[in-house]
């Protein structure tokens, strides 16, 4: 749909650009040369937030060890197609009313004995495509840039629009890592 | 001969491999102290749904739920394992996330060994080395003085594991990433004659005290506090746990498999 890389902040209905859109796919890809040490423990999150920007509970995360919402809209892919190195799969008309955005995370798993960091990546993007077509929608700029000592970062959000599903790149990261990400959306951990 | 080109338009029959369930781990032991049955359990709601699902929906299934009946552990607080509540369990995201850390608080230096069982595989890492497992490329546990280590982002595939010590004097702590401590203090009653005469905790001759086993049950980590002391070194403690797959080369080593 859009050729030009979406930069930090900057967004696209989903639904008015590609009416009757049903079904998304969220990819993220980052550098195919990546130590293995850290390539290994990055994983793709999703965080299914309410009005107030908090998840009801611990089954609001969708990662690798809770694949799938309990509401059946959201999970996380064991294998990505394309060039992304991991994939969730959302159903937008299958969200429940209550959720207002879904979350997109990439963070560093920090169950190693060293702590490896986003900053050493040199590329990082996320993507939107149709799931249907596998076709891209949008794809965000290089977001490694702006990595420095963060172990977890919020790619971008699908989040609800007048009626209309958007996405916006965000590119914040937590030098918290994962429990940054956890107190700010209210994860019990 | 020339190669067939690449054929794009058939990008729709391309599947992407689906998440296998989490792997099925043997049910702990009952839950003596569960404090009541698990209320009507909403999924069993005959009701149709109050929507059509779409496609995609429709094939997906919902995972097993997780087992009921434990008191929550959350971050922030200390949970005491005794033999009245010897039994807690982690949820998803307190299993798959950050590391779990067993540390044992002892006088005595490298006491501590780990029995595993990785995709099938069973293991033991015991000291005074660090030890890793099941590969020194992609540690799920690992073993460094009285400190064992799981790295739970790695560790769907550890099914079960337990916590051994040499000695009866001490406590052991367990801390997940988030923030939950849990602790079991050992003071081991019943010993046997050996740990009885045993003055300064630490176990004379072939005597292990199995700390804590823990188990992969749908997704989710069920610690229980053992304390249950074994005669006999880790040979025995693993045989007394079902850990019989592995070749011991006397009580306390295993021969390594190529």
């Amino acid at each position: 749909m859009t050729a030009r890389p979406l930069i930090r902040g900057g967004n696209v209905s989903l639904t008015r650009e590609i009416p009757g859109l049903r079904t998304v796919a969220i990819g993220a890809a980052w550098d195919k040369d990546a130590e293995p040490a850290l390539a290994d423990n990055l994983r793709l999150a999703a965080i299914l937030c309410g009005s107030n920007g908090r998840v009801g509970g611990a089954s609001d995360f969708v990662y690798l060890n809770q694949v799938i919402s309990s509401d059946l809209s959201v999970e996380a892919m064991v294998n990505a197609l394309g060039d992304d190195v991991e994939q969730l799969e959302i159903d937008l008309a299958d969200v429940p009313a209550h959720v207002e955005r879904v979350v997109v995370v990439l963070y560093v798993n920090e169950g190693m004995p060293r702590r490896r960091t986003l900053g050493q990546l040199r590329t990082c993007q996320v993507r939107v495509l149709d799931a249907s077509s596998q076709s891209q929608i949008i794809a965000s700029e290089n977001l490694a840039d702006g990595f420095v000592s963060e172990t977890a970062v919020v790619l971008g959000e699908i989040y609800r629009h007048r009626g209309d599903w958007k996405f916006k790149v965000v590119g914040q990261g937590y030098a918290a890592g994962l429990t940054g990400v956890f107190e700010q959306y209210g994860i019990p951990a | 001969m020339s190669e067939a080109p690449i054929r794009h338009d058939l990008a729709f029959m391309r599947r992407r491999r689906r998440p296998s369930p989490a792997p099925v781990a043997p049910a702990p032991a009952p839950i003596a102290q569960t404090p009541a049955p698990a209320p009507a359990a909403p999924h069993l709601d005959l009701a149709p749904p109050a929507h059509v699902a779409s496609p995609t929906t429709a094939r997906r299934t919902p995972p097993p739920p997780a087992l009921t009946g434990f008191v929550d552990v959350t971050a922030g607080a200390t949970h005491h394992l005794v033999p009245e509540a010897p039994l807690v369990q982690l949820n998803r995201v307190q299993s798959g996330v950050g590391a779990l850390d067993f540390t044992l608080h002892s006088p005595e230096p490298e006491v501590l060994g780990v029995l595993y069982e990785i995709d099938g595989v069973q293991g033991h890492l015991r000291g005074p080395n660090a030890q890793l497992a099941p590969s020194t490329r992609h540690p799920i546990v690992s073993l460094d003085g009285n400190t064992v280590h799981i790295d739970l982002g790695n560790a769907r595939t550890l099914t079960r594991f337990a916590v051994l010590a040499r000695t009866t004097h001490g406590a052991l702590t367990i801390e997940t990433s988030g923030g939950v401590r849990l602790d079991v203090p050992l003071g081991v009653a019943g010993g046997g004659d050996d740990a009885a005469n045993s003055s300064n905790g630490v176990v004379p001759g072939r005597v292990h005290v199995v700390v804590l086993t823990g188990h992969r049950v749908r997704g989710c980590y069920v610690l229980r506090a053992e304390r249950e002391v074994v005669d006999g070194g880790a040979h025995a403690a693993a045989t007394a746990h079902g850990y019989n797959r592995l070749t011991w080369r006397d009580a306390e080593t295993v021969v390594p498999t190529p």
